[in-house]
């Protein structure tokens, strides 16, 4: 089986995501509480950012900010250079679909399709003609090391080769942001590393990676790593700055 | 979009039986109650339509035809004066008792007409005997589905029972007709019926006239009219009175429409829930859609294509069952009519139902928010 080159996007961008002074606050007062605090953080390319934080720190809520799924309390996100917040939250969906790239911790393979068609049918959602989303779709999966699991149904997939083709999914398209919910989670820890450097590989000088994880194990492979406690960015470790 | 949804229906094959036979349920629930509830109708009205004729004279007062009273010899030769009336078929369709072999009595509906100016269609479904042995004193035919009511052989031909005190023998048997009231209906000639139920020479309980030209009906009504003791009707309206009689003043008729309606209501609910549930197993899947950029309008594609093709399966599936089910009760009492119109209604309905269903879902699909999957 050989393994064909992860593609990566043609245009180049200083900041993939950037955020100012972003907050998230649930409830009415006094019962507000603030899940994300002032958080001012920007997401580069050719980096496998890391989001750590214990439970309840606000690391997904952020994440989800950050891909427009959830509007902001105050503060400002650019996505690619797109405001996406107040009402312009409506931009989100085309960007996402276009620039974006999602891995979540339990896959969310459609269970009827096989391998080649789960990436293939959301190339296709992404506006590629039949033909070249089929063809796509089989040089992701081959770059992904599943080129002679094409038909197989996520059933017949063992936990981290499911995890492959849900990040052949996020790579169809070429997207400048791969985003991760938590990748490793239910994974052992061999295959978890596995994934883990996988998803270094996809990382190039026009794309990042940025991954949400409570896993000790991926520090080795990130290039930074940002720490929330409570809501608020704690640290900002760039190994390379 | 339309390649997700439907190989997901097909994926799970038992979910896709379970569904297609909710749809195929209500499907026959409905049409099986919208087809009792016309097979009433047609039932009700079915001697008038049969007859045919252009005009109807009855004594005046009269709602039903199943309430018609005795008019007098009279009347004929008054009617026959107008010049557009070209022939006046007597008809006697009278209630009336039939005594069983045990003793007990059956109340019977008594038709009698003259089989020889009626011959090509009097009686009709006729499967057994000749219309002119009615001519035969106190002879009648039967249907075979109420042969076992008066106590007959299944197959009454030449038996022979007691009909309002006389020797009535049967000399015919017709099939599938039965009476608004589940009474048997007996044929006979219009000199026996007048001999049965003790009439003189020339009275009947209605005319049907032919005329020479059906343009003609507003004027011999009016002609009728004039005269206080009878009124007149043309075929159509005496057929909606009638109808409209069993429908709205028996009380008959709104219980069936109420539970027509009831099965309505059951359909949709069934329908929805089906539907509900089969969009509800792919929640998740859906959320990543929305989560990758999916807009709405591709997520109720995914939903559409599915009730598609559970609807189509379904409908199709439940008219045959429905069809079956008819097929059955050809051998009852009940009368279900799967007339086109009743078919093309039903799956009308059940297509609108489909459309509510999956319009629950859809606002489901709509509410699905990307953080699902997070």
């Amino acid at each position: 089986m050989g393994a064909a080159a992860i593609p990566t996007p043609q245009s180049g961008i200083a900041a993939l995501v950037k955020s100012e002074h972003l907050s998230k606050v649930y409830g009415e007062p006094p019962l507000q509480t603030a899940v994300v605090n002032d958080v001012s953080v920007e997401i580069r390319p050719n980096q496998l950012t890391l989001l750590m934080g214990p439970s309840g720190s606000g690391k997904t809520t952020l994440l989800m900010m950050m891909a427009g799924l959830v509007a902001v309390s105050s503060g400002r996100i650019e996505l690619f250079g797109n405001d996406i917040t107040g009402e312009n939250i409506a931009k989100a969906p085309s960007i996402r679909r276009h620039e974006l790239g999602f891995i979540f911790q339990h896959y969310n393979l459609f269970p009827a399709l096989t391998a080649l068609e789960n990436v293939a049918e959301v190339l296709r959602l992404k506006g590629f003609a039949g033909k070249s989303a089929y063809a796509q779709a089989k040089q992701s999966l081959k770059a992904v090391g599943l080129g002679h699991r094409l038909d197989h149904r996520p059933s017949k997939l063992s936990g981290g080769e499911q995890q492959r083709v849900a990040i052949a999914r996020a790579l169809a398209g070429n997207p400048s942001l791969i985003i991760g919910d938590e990748p490793t989670a239910a994974l052992d820890t061999r295959t978890g590393q596995t994934i883990t450097a996988l998803l270094k590989q996809v990382v190039g000088p026009q794309r990042g990676v940025l991954l949400v994880t409570h896993d000790p194990r991926l520090e080795p492979h990130a290039d930074r790593i940002l720490r929330i406690e409570d809501g608020r960015i704690i640290a900002d470790e760039d190994k390379h700055a | 979009m339309r390649r997700i949804a439907l190989q997901s229906l097909l994926f799970d094959i038992g979910k896709l039986i379970t569904s297609v036979l909710g749809v195929a349920i209500a499907t026959t629930l409905l049409l099986a109650q919208i087809g009792i509830y016309e097979g009433m109708k047609v039932a009700s009205s079915r001697v008038i339509n049969n007859f045919g004729g252009d005009v109807w004279v009855m004594a005046r007062g009269t709602n039903v035809i199943d309430n018609a009273e005795i008019i007098s010899a009279g009347v004929r030769p008054l009617v026959l004066a107008h010049p557009c009336v070209v022939d006046a078929r007597g008809l006697i369709h009278s209630m009336t008792f039939a005594r069983r072999p045990d003793g007990s009595y059956e109340a019977v509906v008594l038709v009698g007409a003259d089989p020889r100016r009626e011959a090509s269609y009097f009686p009709w479904r006729l499967v057994a005997g000749l219309p002119s042995d009615l001519a035969q004193p106190v002879a009648v035919t039967v249907d075979r589905l109420d042969a076992h009511k008066l106590g007959l052989p299944k197959n009454p031909l030449g038996a022979t029972f007691e009909l309002y005190g006389q020797n009535a023998h049967v000399v015919g048997v017709t099939r599938g007709i039965r009476s608004i009231m589940v009474m048997p209906y007996l044929f006979t000639s219009l000199d026996n019926a007048r001999s049965v139920l003790g009439l003189t020479e020339g009275q009947v309980s209605q005319w049907v006239l032919d005329l020479t030209h059906p343009s003609c009906a507003p004027d011999v009504i009016a002609w009728v009219e004039r005269h206080s003791d009878i009124q007149a009707l043309n075929s159509k309206g005496w057929a909606e009175r009638t109808e409209q009689y069993w429908i709205k003043e028996s009380g008959a008729g709104s219980m069936l429409g109420l539970t027509a309606l009831l099965g309505l209501f059951v359909g949709i609910v069934i329908v929805g829930q089906t539907l509900y549930s089969l969009t509800q197993q792919h929640f998740k899947e859906l959320a990543m859609l929305r989560v990758i950029g999916a807009n709405a309008g591709e997520l109720v594609s995914f939903v559409a294509w599915q009730v598609l093709v559970i609807g189509i399966a379904g409908a199709v599936l439940g008219t045959g069952l429905a069809y079956g089910v008819g097929w059955i009760m050809e051998r009852s009492d009940i009368e279900v009519s799967l007339s086109n119109s009743v078919v093309s209604f039903g799956l009308v309905t059940i297509a609108a139902m489909c459309a509510l269903a999956a319009g629950y879902s859809v606002r489901a699909v709509l509410r699905i928010r990307g953080t699902e999957v997070f």
